[in-house]
């Protein structure tokens, strides 16, 4: 059914298909091993299963939200860095951060998480935003100084709080949290306190492509409504 | 009314041990057990997959884990509780100690950073991920980040794996100096050691020419270990004492070192990076011991796990076996002996941690390597009973022209003349090549044996070549109860001799 003989890297991989009856079924696997790493790999696919299966699947790789808020990082389909965190609240509202880049490049409504990409084999392959749209949030980063030489927020950590997160954040200096909020089947809610002095003049996004100046004094204590 | 009392004790003791604080499976014993020793393979939580990638023990009695399915579990009193999920296929667990108290805190090493995870309102779940410091990442699957382990003063170490070119087009490593597979990209310190102050400021690297660190390990006295698996530029597998500022054999790793900047790094022969490396203090022998080694653990229980305390214990990812290892510096050059001891768990064996009650937990994974034994993954606790001294090797040193062999228990004399010593010893292909065979192997005869008045060592020379890798077996030696060796061979790495 499947001849991939000789002297290979496990790299190469052949397939071979047959119609099979309901039921258990036997197979016959010979193999033989020359030198380098050992490997031996062999993966199954069905008209039910969603990809190619290397191990018997006795638990899910679903990541999904009841009623607190969840995060899960590691690489997302559409990330713009390595550094991601997705952040799953209850009501079906989700969400990517770039903690390289200070921005929301993935929302998306319904489940949260496929993580199988991480979970099987080695792990080499994305992980996947269950939404049956998923949509940047924001263009650029959410939170940013006017100036021009203005990087982007420095990733301090994050709180699960309850049904929100609250994002630990250092912006020029300052340190700030940024609490998301659902607002299910509407988007998100994004409160930003900053805990020590508003480093200057803020621009923050206006509807989904525009943007805005704060002044350092509203800064303080804002709140976007952020639709997707 | 004595005899009744005893009796009575006895009964309460049965009892006390049928409801064992742990929640165990059926056992499988393994094949290579010391006497005295017990293996329990502990029940995992219900339901999910349980790579273990980080292990440690609390004072408590708790034992602490986390998964390379990105989840910190606790096992207390027998149950599990989740502890905190959605983490970076974290590969090193380490709970926060002031003053040698734990202060509640535990961090992990995720791939792109070490996190500080903390349960502030008191739930029992973490709810504060601070980031500690960053560790960079491409996203390509191989860059996990080992560690950490911490010194007197607090200071953060951990490892990072170079990335591999089997990843797919959006993670290629720009970077390979011929490697088959292990590379790296600018700015990101793979294939290094490094430190963070306890603050998480000043991260650095502090040594070179790491390939796939899995285990990192820091002694009583402050010796930073590390494990490396074989693979390109690595001949084979080793343990080696991490030290400042040393190159570990593989260049891929070197493209942010200060001293090469501007420099083309494929430029160097072979010849040039094998004349640059420091030779490891253990090689751990591919296919005879070990092929993927992992956590090295420095046995402080102070004999509660037996006869081998101050050893130094490493799991093996791929055979499943637990050795053990120890140190002699010659010279100025870190070089040991690597015993087998025992062989096999029922996973993959990455993670080993003691508790306060000197048991060894063993944390097991075989996902995508694949490993000897019959789970996927594991978690499994190994027990001394106290009393029972198994007749072992216990240490092999270099002395002037030749070597000693200790042993835990005195040897029958009479079961052992020279001409049933074995002695095996060999080099490598210091290349870019995966892996290298034995090189210049040949068999050498021991001579003028001594044992020792008291039975618990023997001596014998042999031609000692430097920077070779020793074989000694002894298959015919008896314990004066007439027991065979439980493992009647190890490995000694000789890389400079005494004078």
């Amino acid at each position: 059914m499947v001849d991939n003989d000789g002297l290979h890297p496990d790299t190469q991989t052949v397939r071979g298909e047959a119609e099979l009856s309901a039921g258990g079924h036997d197979f016959e696997l010979r193999y033989m091993e020359g030198g380098g790493g050992k490997s031996l790999k062999i993966a199954w696919s069905g008209p039910l299963s969603s990809g190619w299966l290397t191990e018997a699947p006795p638990v899910t790789n679903l990541v999904l939200v009841s009623n607190r808020a969840r995060a899960f990082r590691g690489n997302l389909k559409g990330q713009t860095s390595a550094r991601m965190i997705a952040f799953g609240l209850p009501g079906g509202v989700n969400c990517a951060y770039d903690a390289e880049h200070g921005s929301f490049p993935l929302a998306w409504h319904g489940d949260f998480i496929d993580a199988a990409g991480s979970r099987l084999d080695r792990g080499q392959n994305y992980n996947l935003p269950l939404g049956p749209q998923v949509e940047a949030l924001v263009a650029g980063p959410l939170l940013r100084l006017s100036r021009a030489d203005a990087a982007a927020p420095e990733f301090l950590g994050y709180k699960l709080a309850g049904a929100q997160v609250v994002l630990h954040l250092k912006l020029g200096g300052a340190r700030c949290d940024q609490t998301l909020e659902a607002l299910p089947g509407r988007g998100l809610k994004v409160r930003t306190v900053f805990l020590d002095p508003v480093p200057g003049e803020l621009t923050v996004p206006e509807g989904k492509s525009g943007s805005r100046k704060l002044a350092a004094a509203e800064a303080a204590d804002f709140t976007l409504e952020l639709p997707f | 009314m004595k005899i009744f009392l005893s009796l009575a004790l006895a009964a309460f003791s049965l009892q006390a041990a049928e409801t064992a604080p742990f929640p165990v499976l059926p056992s499988l014993p393994p094949a290579v057990l010391p006497e005295g020793y017990t293996v329990q393979t502990i029940a995992p939580p219900k339901g999910v997959a349980f790579s273990v990638t980080g292990l440690d023990c609390g004072a408590d009695g708790s034992v602490w884990v986390c998964t390379r399915e990105g989840a910190v579990w606790r096992l207390k009193s027998g149950t599990w509780s989740l502890f905190a999920d959605g983490l970076q296929e974290p590969c090193g667990l380490l709970l926060d100690r002031k003053d040698g108290q734990e202060t509640g805190a535990v961090f992990v090493a995720q791939k792109p950073e070490l996190t500080e995870l903390r349960d502030s309102d008191g739930d029992g779940l973490a709810d504060e991920h601070r980031c500690v410091y960053q560790t960079v990442t491409s996203g390509n699957y191989h860059e996990f980040h080992y560690g950490p382990v911490r010194d007197a003063v607090g200071n953060f170490y951990g490892t990072l794996n170079l990335a591999h070119t089997n990843a797919g087009a959006a993670f290629q490593p720009q970077f390979t100096v011929h490697g088959v597979f292990m590379g790296s990209f600018p700015g990101s310190f793979r294939g290094t050691a490094y430190k963070a102050a306890a603050d998480g400021k000043n991260f650095e690297p502090v040594a070179w020419g790491l390939r796939s660190p899995c285990g990192v390990g820091m002694m009583a006295d402050g010796k930073l270990l590390y494990t490396e698996n074989q693979g390109d530029y690595m001949p084979d597998s080793f343990l080696a004492v991490v030290e400042k500022g040393q190159f570990y054999g593989h260049p891929s790793g070197l493209l942010n070192h200060p001293d090469y900047q501007g420099k083309k790094l494929e430029s160097f022969s072979d010849q040039e990076w094998a004349a640059k490396r420091v030779p490891p203090a253990v090689w751990i022998i591919h296919d005879e011991l070990a092929n993927s080694p992992g956590e090295p653990r420095e046995d402080l229980t102070g004999g509660k796990f037996g006869p081998f305390a101050g050893q130094i214990f490493i799991g093996d990812q791929t055979k499943s076996n637990l050795m053990r290892c120890t140190l002699q510096q010659v010279k100025g050059q870190w070089q040991g002996c690597c015993i087998d001891f025992i062989n096999h768990f029922r996973s993959g064996v990455v993670r080993n941690a003691f508790a306060a009650d000197g048991a060894l937990w063993v944390g097991e994974t075989g996902r995508g390597w694949g490993s000897v034994g019959d789970l996927p993954f594991g978690l499994e606790r190994v027990t001394w009973d106290g009393k029972t001294v198994p007749f072992c090797i216990k240490d092999i040193k270099l002395e002037k022209g030749g070597f000693r062999i200790s042993f835990t228990k005195p040897v029958d004399p009479a079961s052992l003349d020279v001409s049933k010593i074995g002695v095996r010893r060999w080099t490598y292909n210091f290349t870019h090549a995966y892996g290298s065979p034995h090189v210049e192997q040949k068999t050498v005869p021991a001579e003028g044996l001594q044992i020792a008045a008291d039975g618990h060592s023997l001596f014998f020379s042999a031609e000692l070549v430097k920077r070779r890798v020793y074989h000694l077996s002894l298959p015919a030696l008896r314990s004066v109860e007439g027991k065979p060796l439980s493992v009647n061979h190890g490995y000694y790495t000789l890389n400079e001799t005494l004078d």
